[in-house]
């Protein structure tokens, strides 16, 4: 069906065809052209400009290159990715599990999606001295602050999917006579795997967000800690560069979920 | 039908038509009866009579076409049928016993096909299999027999969207047949598909219906299709949904399409049919 209805709008616009090869190539190159682009303006800007307020493309890189080769920030990165990965896999778990039920029950989703959306709405970094209190300064807050952060969109994305899963499946499975919880595992939970993905795809984004402020506001060590220390001491070189790497893993955690969805669940992108 | 007609046309309400339930051949026993059966839908503006008082029998082993412009409840009827709608009022019975909420003996082939993406051809063949506890060894030969029986045996571990539009309503097909139903209910099932696959469907499953002695129920607006396929045509008209007639297909089988089209019974067959759905559906305002 999807070949069927893709097949005659792509020869609709025969000129602006591009070749397999060509789109790959685009992808690839148009990214660094305009990366480029920036970071030739950037460097241009940094001759008439104060170093100290927006240093320099080969500044920042000089920066990194430095405080990689003196390891000066091996023990906060991995300190920070540490705290990350553990906070993600606890908040994106819990954010499919809780949204499974809350999108299955829907009792359940009416008590508690106020609260739900409140608290999604909610500047999560104001409960950062509510999780001082309760585990002190301390890797514990760090981590439960990654976990809030990325656990609401994983549990509406997921609530969400499950109530949305296309009536046609449902109807498919209702008149070949699926007991509910073979309809729930048959048809439902695979039917709203796409919308996990969207919801895992945002928390493993945000994640890293919640890692670097998770740092910047209680802590002595991390990532977070060294921009603080470095915008303080007017480093910017080190500050961008840090915030540089938090960028890059964000990217790469985008990147290994899309990697996941391509290679165990590659119908999402096929089907539809 | 003309009392109604008229009826239709002052703008009151139809009496409600009791269409006989006709006296089964020997052999051909009552397979389905539909007895007062009313549906409505409320809706915001409007309340909609999706069906008012339908009465009729399918025979053991026939095929019946509903046939009806879009709004006559056609599709709700076949919906009622399986349990996907209940029925506001009436009854319907399968071989005798009265149902509520759809039966196992029944499969049902949706115009929308809905194969699921995440399951290969065969194991969405298999699925209606693992409702009834089929072990896994049976279950996979038997959906590899109906997906022979459609010619797709070929494809089974491929994934379902890499399949044509008519490939994967044959699989459709199949999926309904695994579970052996004593009656399939088919809503519009080529209703998607191009002129050439649809004939070519139709031809494979009139094949498909003389081999296994399924009985048939049919939805379509198509009055070629209906009489090309049916032993019988019922037809329904809307505001409110209703059954009208139901007629017979005198035609010799097996058929072809081209024979079909040709035969004089059958062109008189479609006039009537059009004339009848064309005229009596426009409703007088």
């Amino acid at each position: 069906m999807s070949a069927a209805a893709s097949g005659p709008r792509r020869q609709a616009a025969p000129h602006r065809r591009v070749p397999l090869a060509d789109r790959r190539i685009t992808a690839i190159v148009a990214p660094l052209a305009v990366a480029s682009a920036i970071l030739g303006a950037w460097e241009i800007t940094g001759l008439f400009v104060n170093q100290v307020l927006i240093s320099s493309p080969q500044g920042v890189a000089s920066s990194l290159y430095d405080m990689l080769r003196r390891g000066t920030i091996n023990g906060a990165l991995w300190i920070s990715v540490r705290e990350l990965y553990l906070g993600l896999a606890i908040g994106l778990a819990a954010g499919v599990v809780l949204g499974i039920v809350l999108g299955r029950y829907a009792l359940l989703d009416s008590i508690f999606s106020p609260f739900v959306n409140a608290a999604n709405a909610t500047p999560l970094n104001v409960l950062i001295p509510l999780l001082i209190l309760w585990v002190g300064i301390s890797a514990e807050a760090r981590v439960l602050f990654v976990v809030l952060i990325s656990f609401f969109p994983v549990l509406l994305n997921t609530a969400g999917g499950l109530r949305n899963v296309s009536r046609g499946y449902v109807e498919v499975g209702q008149v070949l006579g699926l007991s509910e919880r073979q309809l729930l595992r048959k048809v439902i939970l695979p039917g709203a795997v796409p919308y996990m993905f969207a919801g895992i795809r945002l928390g493993s984004a945000l994640g890293v967000i919640g890692m670097i402020v998770g740092e910047m506001e209680v802590s002595n060590v991390g990532v977070g800690y060294l921009l603080n220390f470095y915008g303080e001491g007017f480093q910017t070189g080190n500050l961008l560069g840090l915030v540089l790497i938090a960028a890059l893993i964000g990217m790469l955690n985008v990147m290994v979920v899309r990697g996941v969805q391509k290679r165990w669940f590659g119908w999402i992108d096929v089907a539809r | 039908m003309t009392d109604d007609r008229q009826a239709a046309m002052r703008g009151g309400a139809p009496a409600p038509i009791v269409t006989e339930t006709f006296d089964a051949a020997p052999g051909r026993g009552a397979m389905l009866e539909y007895a007062g059966i009313c549906k409505t839908f409320p809706g915001a503006g409007r309340t909609v009579v999706a069906l008012h008082q339908v009465t009729f029998t399918v025979r053991r082993g026939e095929f019946l076409s509903l046939v009806g412009p879009s709004g006559c409840g056609k599709t709700t009827l076949l919906r009622i049928t399986n349990g996907l709608e209940v029925a506001d009022e009436g009854t319907l019975a399968l071989e005798g016993s009265v149902l509520s909420g759809g039966s196992q003996d029944m499969a049902y082939v949706f115009q929308d096909i809905n194969l699921l993406p995440w399951r290969s051809v065969v194991k969405n063949v298999e699925l209606g299999l693992e409702a009834r506890r089929v072990p896994k060894a049976e279950r996979r030969e038997r959906a590899m027999g109906v997906l022979e029986l459609v010619g797709l045996a070929d494809v089974a571990n491929a994934p379902p969207y890499t399949l044509s539009g008519g490939m994967q309503q044959r699989v459709g097909v199949a999926r309904a047949l695994a579970v052996q139903p004593k009656v399939l209910l088919m809503d519009e099932p080529f209703g998607q598909l191009d002129n050439f696959t649809r004939e070519a469907l139709q031809v494979d499953i009139a094949e498909l219906w003389e081999k296994l002695g399924t009985t048939i129920v049919f939805v379509t607006h198509d009055v070629d299709e209906a009489i090309f396929l049916s032993d019988r045509i019922a037809l329904f008209l809307p505001d409110p949904g209703r059954l009208t007639e139901i007629i017979d297909v005198d035609l010799p089988r097996p058929r072809t399409g081209y024979d079909v089209r040709a035969h004089r019974h059958a062109i008189e067959l479609r006039s009537y049919i059009v004339d009848h759905l064309g005229v009596g559906a426009r409703r007088p305002r």
